[in-house]
């Protein structure tokens, strides 16, 4: 009998042990490939996440052809791509091929390691060029776009590599479902452990939010529906003082539940229910499809900046503002020296546009300089055991800065730095220094480990 | 029927010579019930996935418990003087995994649905007041324990959560498993924080949230109590606990994110009787005289010998233990009203202070016969005596104790510290 009493209480612990134990941890110690959702065709290049240095997972492609502009689906914290499974059944059953519905993983698929904004950049950028590419390849159209539907921490993920990778012009539509735009009453700023990162980026008024929505929140020709609660109370992340954090100025900003009383969506089913994936379609839908024609661009002459081809508008703004696609555009624009200009091309009839470039002309008299430009960034890179605070400088004050936290080579329409970088996780700073006279500073590049000892052990 | 315990002051010598022993042995372990079983808000709501772990720590005075008539008697039973009580001190270490072991394989119900997986290993202190510790030496036995509790094992399977307008609403499927392998526990005992036998409660919950404010959680279990081999404190531990069944309702009310009250009520009742072989609950000092200093045998005296003694040996002694077999209590029955105070401080950390209030209960009280012998002098021993002719057997009342019969009628304060390691 005691045989039996002990037998069954080792049976249950081996059961409670095995239960808790992250399956990335348990089964690979086990010699077991631990099971995730990986539904690509076999010809789809599948990009390696830029967290875990394995291949992401999601799913899409698998036949049907591209006859609109496809859809990515961006899930939220510790979430994984089978949270929009449902959803991309409703897409197929309204008409949309498995060419069209694409989802991407990121992060750690845990809640033992919470998601982080600049972690994930990357992995976006590399599963959208997949895409694209893939599409491509297997169709001969340009695939210029992508739509994009994001949830919650997805939302501020898609938004900051659209900003950092100068990515607005290949997104037609982005749908931001709950996302923290202006920070969320549970992310602490005094947050601690493995899961900071996060919520140390999406604490309301936290520094890095303030980067995001620096210069605008809705930049480019990019068509946004920011879809949310509004109520305060059927989403437990935003709380009544901040319930309209989802808006986004310059969207279509929709508090569903205030809109329709009674619909009571929560954080995870406005994105996935269908009468708000009616919504989201509709809203892609009215955005049109592109023409078959080429991306508008920008030409300079002179002081001048002008939209090719014909009809095209030029949209500029000045003062490291984003200029967006609201306003009257021009086929040209005037520039005055002195000022820096951000700028890109609309095409209206298309709805493809240019990415996003800057201009700065240097004032009336003053000479040109044949000294090297610099740009130095203190601290430099190393391991950080706490989020730092990035200062750039350039040897030249004149100069503006641009700078990437994703990794990829900084070019002018950049984001502007006006302000210390906050970085709260791993990242790879690069920083170009550009000089009224064109001139151009080589690119410094600078790799932090934030949480690690000076080893870089975490 | 008016109970005695609950008459008034001067029928007590009535009293006593019916329930001599009952006073002493009302006792309870009152949380062990309700840890299987913790009321309060979104226990059963589909939580996120990832590890929690949390502490309560569970406080109760209990000088007052339900008889089998569901009246509130005091403790002592008039066998000492009002005003004692037992204390009882449990801290609850809680650990809570949710999450879904079959994600992304083609397993199915499961791959889709979130697991639960609870762990509740018990550390406790409780102890009898002087009074009534002095009372159960006289039988040899103790009044106080201390130690590890049982574990308590959850297993559970969330059901989808559905939608409709403003109500959301998801299942749970779960079974606790009570392992007494760890639990302290002492025969000699009134008090044990562990309980000696195995429990298996399938449990089906609901959790509904309206308008993202006022949250219903609801539950009813069946609690299998296997056998006690070894029941403790001469036999008043039930060798056979009833099956219990339980049911659960709470309300909550978010007043703002991070403030909620909850009100709800427990209902548990024995599915039958509790059981208890060959109680052998006597007195240590035998034979006993029939005058002071032993309290009780006064009244146990006209009690066993309602018919007139013959002449005895002065002074009058007798020889007395409980006639051998199976008795039985008519089950137990507690209901409870719980009010709950959260705070959530941050996601990482909840605070949480409940009261579980007795509004009605039954006890277990069964009737116990005792053989009584009168004591003659030793022929062997000059100044000893020897177990001499039987005399009678005479009923007497006595208490069934430990979880599964004692129910106390004194309210339980808990706290509840819940902390999410993973969380920032």
């Amino acid at each position: 009998m005691g045989s039996v009493k002990t037998s069954s209480f080792l049976l249950l612990a081996s059961l409670a042990l095995s239960a808790c134990l992250p399956r990335q941890t348990l089964l690979p110690a086990l010699g077991i490939e631990v099971p995730v959702q990986r539904d690509f065709p076999a010809d789809f290049k599948v990009p390696v996440s830029s967290e875990t240095g394995q291949p992401v997972t999601g799913f899409g492609g698998g036949g049907g052809g591209v006859h609109r502009t496809p859809i990515i689906l961006v899930h939220g914290n510790t979430e994984a791509p089978r949270f929009w499974n449902e959803a991309r059944d409703w897409f197929l059953a309204h008409g949309y091929t498995h060419d069209e519905v694409w989802a991407v993983g990121y992060g750690y698929d845990c809640t033992c390691h919470f998601d982080s904004n600049d972690g994930a950049v990357p992995t976006i950028e590399a599963f959208v060029t997949a895409v694209q590419d893939y599409l491509r390849r297997k169709s001969g159209l340009p695939v210029a776009q992508v739509n994009i539907v994001a949830h919650s921490l997805g939302v501020t993920l898609v938004r900051q590599w659209m900003k950092q990778d100068n990515a607005w012009h290949r997104v037609r539509n982005f749908v931001a479902v709950a996302g923290a735009n202006h920070g969320t009453w549970v992310s602490p700023p005094d947050a601690h452990g493995i899961s900071r990162a996060g919520p140390l980026e999406l604490y309301p008024d936290s520094p890095w939010l303030a980067q995001l929505n620096r210069g605008g929140e809705t930049p480019g020709a990019t068509r946004v529906l920011a879809l949310y609660d509004g109520t305060g109370w059927y989403d437990v992340f935003f709380a009544p003082w901040q319930k309209d954090s989802p808006h986004l100025a310059g969207a279509t900003n929709l508090a569903y539940n205030v809109e329709h009383p009674g619909a009571g969506l929560g954080h995870l089913e406005l994105p996935r229910e269908p009468q708000t994936l009616d919504v989201i379609a509709d809203f892609i839908a009215a955005g049109g499809e592109p023409l078959p024609v080429d991306p508008p661009r920008l030409e300079r002459d002179g002081d001048v900046v002008r939209a090719q081809p014909a009809g095209a508008l030029a949209r500029c703004a000045e003062d490291g503002e984003y200029p967006d696609a609201r306003g009257a555009g021009a086929p040209q624009v005037d520039l005055q020296r002195g000022r820096l200009y951000t700028c890109f091309a609309d095409d209206p009839e298309s709805g493809l546009s240019s990415p996003m470039v800057r201009y700065l002309l240097a004032e009336t008299g003053k000479t040109k300089t044949a000294a090297a430009l610099e740009v130095h960034a203190a601290p430099a890179g190393g391991a950080f055991r706490d989020p730092q605070r990035i200062v750039l400088t350039s040897n030249e004050p004149d100069a503006y800065i641009v700078y990437t936290t994703s990794g990829i080579r900084p070019e002018s329409g950049s984001p502007l730095y006006r302000a210390p970088i906050v970085i709260n996780t791993g990242v790879t700073l690069k920083a170009l220094a550009i000089a009224a006279d064109g001139r151009r500073s080589a690119v410094l590049r600078q790799d932090y480990r934030i949480g690690a000892d000076r080893e870089g052990r975490p | 029927m008016a109970h005695p315990f609950t008459e008034k002051p001067e029928r007590r010598p009535r009293r006593r010579r019916r329930a001599w022993a009952a006073a002493l042995l009302a006792a309870a372990l009152p949380a062990q019930a309700s840890f299987i079983f913790f009321p309060g808000l979104d226990e059963y709501a589909p939580l996120p996935r990832g590890p929690y772990v949390d502490f309560t720590l569970d406080y109760t005075h209990i000088d007052k418990i339900y008889d089998e008539t569901g009246q509130s008697v005091d403790l002592g039973g008039g066998q000492v003087p009002p005003g004692e009580s037992l204390e009882s001190v449990l801290l609850l270490p809680r650990f809570l995994w949710i999450g879904n072991v079959f994600r992304d394989t083609k397993v199915p119900i499961l791959n889709t649905r979130n697991q639960v997986f609870r762990l509740i290993q018990p550390i406790g202190w409780q102890m009898a007041s002087a009074n009534l510790r002095a009372l159960d030496e006289r039988f040899g036995l103790k009044s106080r324990g201390a130690g590890l509790g049982d574990t308590y094992l959850l297993f559970g399977l969330y059901g989808h959560e559905h939608h409709w307008g403003v109500m959301h609403f998801n299942g749970l499927l779960a079974t606790t498993f009570k392992l007494p392998y760890l639990g302290q526990y002492d025969e000699q005992s009134l008090l044990n924080i562990g309980t000696n036998y195995l429990t298996i409660a399938p449990q089906l919950a609901g959790h509904a949230e309206f308008f993202g404010r006022l949250f219903v959680d609801a539950t009813a279990a069946y609690q299998v109590n296997y056998k006690n081999d070894k029941p403790a404190f001469g036999g008043l531990y039930p060798s056979d606990p009833a099956d219990v069944y339980n049911l659960e309702g709470s309300f909550g009310w978010k007043w703002a994110p991070r403030f909620y009250t909850t009100v709800g009520a427990l209902f548990r009742a024995s599915i039958g009787a509790n059981r208890y072989a060959n109680p052998d609950l006597n007195l240590v000092q035998q034979p006993t005289p029939a005058n002071p200093p032993l309290i009780q045998i006064p009244g146990l005296v006209s009690a066993l010998l309602p018919v007139p003694l013959p002449a005895p040996p002065n002074p009058a002694v007798f020889f007395i233990s409980p006639h051998p077999g199976i008795y039985q209590d008519q089950g137990v029955r507690a209901t409870m009203l719980s009010f709950g105070f959260n705070y959530v401080h941050r996601d990482s950390l909840v605070f949480d202070f409940r009261v579980l209030w007795p509004v009605e209960g039954k006890g277990s009280f069964f009737k116990l016969p005792y053989d009584t012998y009168l004591a003659v002098p030793s022929l062997t021993q000059p100044g000893a005596y020897e177990r001499g002719p039987f005399l009678t057997t005479v009923n007497t009342r006595v208490s069934g104790v430990g979880e599964a019969a004692a129910i106390p009628a004194s309210p339980q304060f808990l706290f509840r510290i819940v902390w999410l390691p993973w969380a920032p």
